[in-house]
C-alpha cells in the first residue's frame, strides 16, 4: 500500500488539491479558535481574581460598618510567601498570624502561599500578590525576599515589604546597610549564632574536638553557616569534617562517610535539603552513637537531639508589630532600620538523645523545652 | 588481491612487518595510541596511591552501605535497560516514577498498611506513569523523549497529591526491614561488637533486597519467555518487521514502558524504607545513573551474557559497581604532590557520571573503528 501511494503522488496532488486547501483552511481556523479560547481563559482568570478582590473588600467594609467604632479599624490584605514547608519558616508565619490577631487597629486578611521548594514559583506568587493589590507583603526566607524586592522595584507602587527568617538581607542584595534600603522595605535579620552549639557540645563531651557537617553547597545560607562554624572551631582548636550533598537522598551516604572519620558530633545547619533528608543522618547517628546538634530548634522535630537557634516565632511577632504600625498609619517602613534580633530558643528531645547515646546536659534542660 | 589473499597475507605478513618495523612505525601500533596509553598510564600511576588510600580508608559501613544502595537500585537499572536497550525507547519518566514509588510506600506505611503491600502498590503507580508515556508516544505521536518529559512533569503533581506533603518521615513506622533490624543487630553485635551495630542496617537492607531482587529477576525471566514478553522484545528489535508479523507493537511498547517504570517505582519504594524518609524532590538524575549502570554493566559483566535475563543481572551488578565507585570517589582524598589535597564534592559526581557514560559509550565505537581500520589495512 505504501509503495503504490509513492507512485501516485502526482495524482494525489492534483486530485486532492482542493481537498488539501480546505484542510489547510480548517486547520488554520482551528488554530485561531484555540488561540481565542486560550486568551479568553487567561482574561477570565485575571478578571476573575479582580472580581474576587472587590467582592472581598465589599464584605470587609460591611463588617467594619457593623463593628462598634472607637478608632477606625483599618482593613488590609497581607500576602505571605514562603519558599518551603520547613519548620522554622512555618514558625515565622505562625508568629506573624498571632501578632496580627493581637493587633486591634488592623483587621488583616492573610493570604499565605508556599512554593513547596520550587524557586521558579516565587515570581508568579509575588506577581499575583501585586496584581491583587495587597497592602503589604511578608517574605519568609532569603529567596522569597529576593524575588519580592525584584518584583516590587519593577512594580513601582512601593507596596510595603517585610521579611523574616532571612540570614543576611545585605548579602542577598535587598539592602546595603541597616539604614540604606528601599523606603518600603523593613524587617528583622535572623543571623543564627553558632557559639551556643559549641558550648552545648563542650558541655556534653569536654574532650570533643571534631565535628561533622553535611550541607548543600548550592545554598548560600549553608555556606554562610559552615563558614561561621569553621571560624568558631578554629578559635577553639576543633576540626571540622565536611561532606556535601546534592539531593536529600544522599544524606545517608554523606552521614556514613562523616561517621567513619571519627567525629564527636554532627552539627546540622539550617539547610533545607539536609533537613528534608535528615532521616538518613538520624539512623547513622543512632548506630554510631554520635549526638546531633542543630542550628535551629525546629530541627529537633526532624530528629536532632538538641536544637539551639533563633526564636522564629518571635521573628514573626516582631514583624507583625511593624505591620500593625505601618498599616494603621502610625509609621512607615523607612522608620525601621534592619535590626538583628537575638531571642534564642532551645529545644531538645530526650528520646533522640537516648538513641544517640548521651544524656542532655543540665544547661540545656534548664534553658530549653523537651519535645519528647 | 585474489581469493586466496587472506591466506597469502597471513603467510607473508610476518616478513613484511619485520621490514616495516625497521623502516617506520609498525602498522600495529600507531603513535597516537602509544601517547594515549602513556598518558593514561601516568594518570593511573598518580591515582593509584590515591585510590589505594581511598580503598583502605573506606570502612565496612561505607562498603556495605554502597552495596545496599546498589541492590536497592538494581530493579531501577533493569528498568532503564528494558526501555533503553530492549525497547530502544529513551525514557525520562523514571525521574518521576522513582519518587512516585516512594510516595506510595510512604503514604501506605504511615497509614499502618503492612509494609510488604507497599511494594506492589508502588509498582502499580509506576506502571500507570509508564502507560501514560507510552500512550502519548503511540496515540498522539509525540516524540519519545518529549512524551517522557511531559509525564515526568505531570508526575510531580501526582506524587505530591499521593504523598500529601513534600516530606514524610518513616523512622517511627513499620517498614519491611523493621522486624529484622533488632535480631540482626543483636547477632552482629555479638560477633563484631560496635562495628556490628554500625553495619546492621546496611546488612539487613542488603539481605532483604537480595530476596526482592531474586523474585523480580525470576518473574522477568518468566515474563520475557511468554508470548507477550517475546513480542515486546521483537518490538524493540525491529518495529516494522514485528508489525508485518502481526505483532501489536503499540500495546507491547506501552506494556514494556509500563514494566520498566514499575521496576523503577519498586526501587523508589525500597529506597524510602531504607533511608527513613520520603522526599518529593528525590530521583532527579536517576536516568543518568541508570544509564551509567547499564553501560558499566554491559562493559564489565555483559561479555558472557547471552540470555536477556543474564543481561539483567549484568546491568544490576553494574549498578552495584557504580555505587561502590561513587562511594570510593567521595571518600578519596586526592593528594597531588605539592597540593593540599581536595575531596570530590557530591556535585562533582554528576560530571564524573556523565564522563563515565560518554567514555563507556565511546569504547564500542573505538573498537569498531579500530576493527574497521585493521580490516582496511588487511585488504591493501
Amino acid at each position: 500500500m505504501a509503495c503504490t501511494n509513492h507512485f501516485d503522488t502526482s495524482n494525489a496532488e492534483t486530485g486532492g488539491g482542493s481537498a488539501a486547501r480546505v484542510q489547510r483552511h480548517r486547520s488554520g481556523r482551528l488554530r485561531l479558535v484555540a488561540v481565542v479560547a486560550v486568551l479568553t481563559m487567561v482574561l477570565a482568570a485575571c478578571g476573575g481574581s479582580d472580581d474576587a478582590g472587590s467582592e472581598e473588600s465589599g464584605d470587609d467594609t460591611s463588617s467594619v460598618d457593623t463593628e462598634v467604632a472607637g478608632d477606625e479599624v483599618v482593613t488590609a490584605t497581607i500576602g505571605i510567601a514562603s519558599i518551603a514547608p520547613v519548620a522554622a519558616l512555618e514558625l515565622v508565619n505562625d508568629g506573624f498570624a498571632e501578632g496580627m490577631d493581637e493587633c486591634s487597629a488592623v483587621d488583616a486578611t492573610l493570604d499565605y502561599r508556599n512554593a513547596e521548594g520550587d524557586g521558579s514559583q516565587l515570581a508568579p506568587i509575588v506577581t499575583s500578590f501585586l496584581d491583587a493589590d495587597v497592602d503589604m507583603i511578608l517574605a519568609i526566607s532569603t529567596p522569597v525576599l529576593q524575588a519580592t524586592v525584584a518584583a516590587n522595584e519593577a512594580d513601582g507602587r512601593g507596596t510595603p515589604v517585610l521579611f523574616g527568617a532571612v540570614t543576611d538581607p545585605f548579602a542577598a542584595g535587598a539592602a546595603t546597610s541597616p539604614d540604606d534600603k528601599p523606603e518600603w522595605l523593613a524587617g528583622w535579620q535572623a543571623d543564627a549564632p553558632v557559639q551556643g552549639m559549641f558550648d552545648i557540645a563542650a558541655a556534653i563531651n569536654p574532650d570533643a574536638a571534631t565535628i561533622g557537617v553535611a550541607y548543600d553547597p548550592s545554598q548560600v545560607n549553608s555556606e554562610v553557616a559552615l563558614a561561621k562554624m569553621e571560624a568558631e572551631a578554629e578559635a577553639r582548636g576543633w576540626t571540622v569534617e565536611t561532606a556535601t550533598i546534592g539531593d536529600s537522598s544522599e544524606v545517608g551516604t554523606a552521614a556514613n562517610s562523616l561517621a567513619t572519620r571519627d567525629i564527636d558530633f554532627f552539627f546540622v545547619p539550617t539547610d533545607s535539603i539536609l533537613v528534608n533528608g535528615l532521616g538518613g543522618m538520624v539512623q547513622v547517628a543512632d548506630d554510631f552513637d554520635i549526638p546531633m546538634i542543630a542550628q535551629d530548634s525546629g530541627i529537633t522535630q526532624a530528629g536532632a537531639a538538641i536544637g539551639t537557634g533563633l526564636d522564629y516565632f518571635g521573628d514573626g511577632k516582631r514583624n507583625a508589630d511593624y505591620a500593625c504600625q505601618i498599616l494603621s498609619g502610625t509609621a512607615t517602613p523607612a522608620d525601621f532600620p534592619i535590626t538583628q534580633f537575638s531571642d534564642e530558643l532551645i529545644r531538645y528531645s530526650s528520646s533522640a538523645a537516648e538513641a544517640q547515646g548521651f544524656t542532655i546536659p543540665d544547661v540545656v534542660v534548664d534553658a530549653g523545652e523537651d519535645i519528647g | 588481491m585474489s581469493i586466496d589473499s587472506p591466506l597469502a597475507t597471513s603467510g607473508t605478513e610476518p616478513t613484511s612487518s619485520d621490514e616495516d618495523t625497521t623502516v617506520d612505525a609498525s602498522p600495529r601500533y600507531s603513535p597516537t595510541g602509544v601517547i594515549a596509553v602513556g598518558v593514561v598510564g601516568l594518570i593511573i600511576a598518580a591515582l593509584v596511591p590515591t585510590l589505594w588510600g581511598a580503598v583502605s580508608s573506606m570502612g565496612w559501613p561505607q562498603w556495605l552501605e554502597a552495596v545496599a544502595i546498589g541492590l536497592i537500585f538494581f530493579p531501577a537499572a533493569v528498568g532503564v535497560y528494558i526501555t533503553f536497550r530492549v525497547l530502544d525507547f529513551p525514557d525520562l519518566t523514571v525521574d518521576g516514577s522513582f519518587p512516585a514509588g516512594g510516595a506510595v510506600a510512604a503514604i501506605l506505611i504511615t497509614n499502618e498498611v503492612p509494609a510488604w503491600y507497599s511494594l506492589p502498590a508502588a509498582m502499580l503507580l509506576g506502571a500507570a506513569l509508564g502507560v501514560v508515556t507510552g500512550c502519548l508516544h503511540i496515540y498522539l505521536r509525540v516524540n519519545s523523549l518529549l512524551a517522557s518529559i511531559i509525564t515526568l512533569t505531570a508526575a510531580f503533581t501526582v506524587n505530591l497529591r499521593v504523598q500529601g506533603s513534600a516530606n514524610i518521615s518513616l523512622l517511627n513506622s513499620d517498614r519491611i526491614f523493621t522486624p529484622w533490624l533488632d535480631p540482626i543487630k543483636t547477632q552482629l553485635e555479638s560477633w563484631f561488637g560496635a562495628s556490628g551495630v554500625q553495619v546492621h542496617r546496611a546488612v539487613t537492607t542488603s539481605a532483604m533486597t537480595i530476596i526482592v531482587v531474586i523474585v523480580v529477576v525470576l518473574a522477568l525471566r518468566w515474563f520475557f519467555a511468554t508470548e507477550i514478553g517475546l513480542g515486546t522484545r521483537a518490538t524493540g528489535a525491529n518495529r516494522e518487521m514485528s508489525q508485518s508479523q502481526a505483532i501489536n507493537t503499540s500495546r507491547y511498547l506501552i506494556g514494556g514502558v509500563a514494566v520498566s517504570n514499575a521496576l523503577v517505582a519498586l526501587s523508589g519504594a525500597l529506597f524510602v524504607q531504607h533511608a527513613g524518609f520520603a522526599d518529593i524532590n528525590s530521583g532527579s538524575g536517576l536516568i543518568v545513573s541508570g544509564l551509567a549502570a547499564v553501560i558499566i554493566g554491559e562493559v564489565l559483566f555483559g561479555g558472557k551474557a547471552r540470555s536477556v535475563v543474564a543481561k539483567f543481572i549484568a546491568v544490576g551488578l553494574g549498578m552495584i559497581a557504580y555505587r561502590v565507585a561513587i562511594a570510593l570517589a567521595l571518600n578519596a582524598d586526592l593528594r597531588f604532590p605539592g597540593t593540599d589535597g581536595f575531596r570530590l564534592e557530591a556535585s562533582d559526581i554528576k560530571l564524573a557520571t556523565a564522563a563515565v557514560v560518554v567514555a563507556m559509550l565511546a569504547v564500542p565505537r573505538i573498537r569498531e573503528s579500530r576493527d574497521e581500520r585493521s580490516r582496511r589495512r588487511a585488504r591493501t
